[in-house]
């Protein structure tokens, strides 16, 4: 049994399209939420230093504080990529594993 | 093209080509660290002890000096998932997250040694830790995810 490339590259697309589409539907609405909720946090510091509910050393540390949620929340989304990025590859290279056993004839890979 | 393999025998160099291709359909890639149960359960765990810690401030108003174990425990524990985390290859995503969950002990404790936890700033505070957990417990969900949708070498859990 010979293999056919073009049956075989829509195979391997066929397999990576789902493992990408179910880490963006998501990555896509935690990366939104946290966007929202981290300038929410920002403006309540603001607003709470202004009118005297926060001491500046009180709006510091929650500035240093906020700082260290964005910073994790940029390596988890950055995390994230790399994820979807290494799972789609390992789909595509299941795919053409199987085809070329089949093509083989035996399990070799 | 139909049929790549008798295309081989018509080329030369292709037999490479083509044993290249079998290399490469044997392999998987390795970006990030597989999904680990211990560090997702004791993320969870750690997480719930700091709500219930943080809604007990908010009721009892108590002084850092009186509950100054319960940085210490966070702090130990967070440590302790670092090195569970480090044990494994590529973890370096959630090996920075803990790192600043740890930080972030220790402002919060910073914050409480200046006051009791209570009103505006124990909102704002409380919001921005449970953004660190949700970052952790973010990337162990789409490592788990990878097993879901059919990965080729990440265990089912």
């Amino acid at each position: 049994m010979s293999l056919n490339a073009e049956q075989l590259s829509n195979d391997m697309v066929a397999a990576v399209k789902p493992v990408l589409q179910a880490h963006w539907g998501r990555a896509a609405p935690y990366a939104s939420a946290e966007a929202q909720k981290l300038a929410i946090c920002a403006v309540q510091i603001e607003a709470g230093y202004k009118s005297g509910e926060l001491t500046a050393e009180e709006a510091g540390i929650l500035r240093d504080m906020q700082a260290s949620a964005s910073r994790a929340t940029l390596t988890t989304i950055e995390t994230i990529g790399l994820i979807a990025a290494q799972d789609a590859i390992n789909a595509a290279l299941k795919v053409l594993s199987a085809a070329v056993n089949k093509a083989v004839g035996i399990a070799i890979l | 093209m139909t049929a790549l393999l008798s295309t081989y025998a018509r080329r030369p160099g292709t037999p490479l080509a083509f044993s290249f291709g079998l290399l490469l359909a044997g392999c998987s890639v390795l970006f990030v660290a597989p999904y680990d149960a211990i560090v997702d359960q004791s993320l969870t765990n750690l997480y719930a002890q700091t709500l219930t810690f943080l809604d007990r401030m908010e009721r009892t108003a108590d002084s850092y000096a009186s509950q100054r174990a319960f940085y210490d425990e966070a702090k130990g524990t967070v440590s302790a998932i670092k090195v569970r985390a480090a044990l494994l290859p590529k973890n370096s995503g959630t090996i920075k997250n803990l790192d600043e969950l740890s930080g972030q002990y220790d402002r919060l404790a910073e914050l409480h040694r200046r006051g009791p936890l209570v009103g505006l700033k124990a909102k704002i505070a409380r919001e921005l830790i449970d953004s660190n957990f949700r970052s952790l417990m973010q990337l162990e969900l789409h490592k788990k995810l990878g097993a879901a949708v059919g990965s080729a070498d990440q265990p089912q859990h």
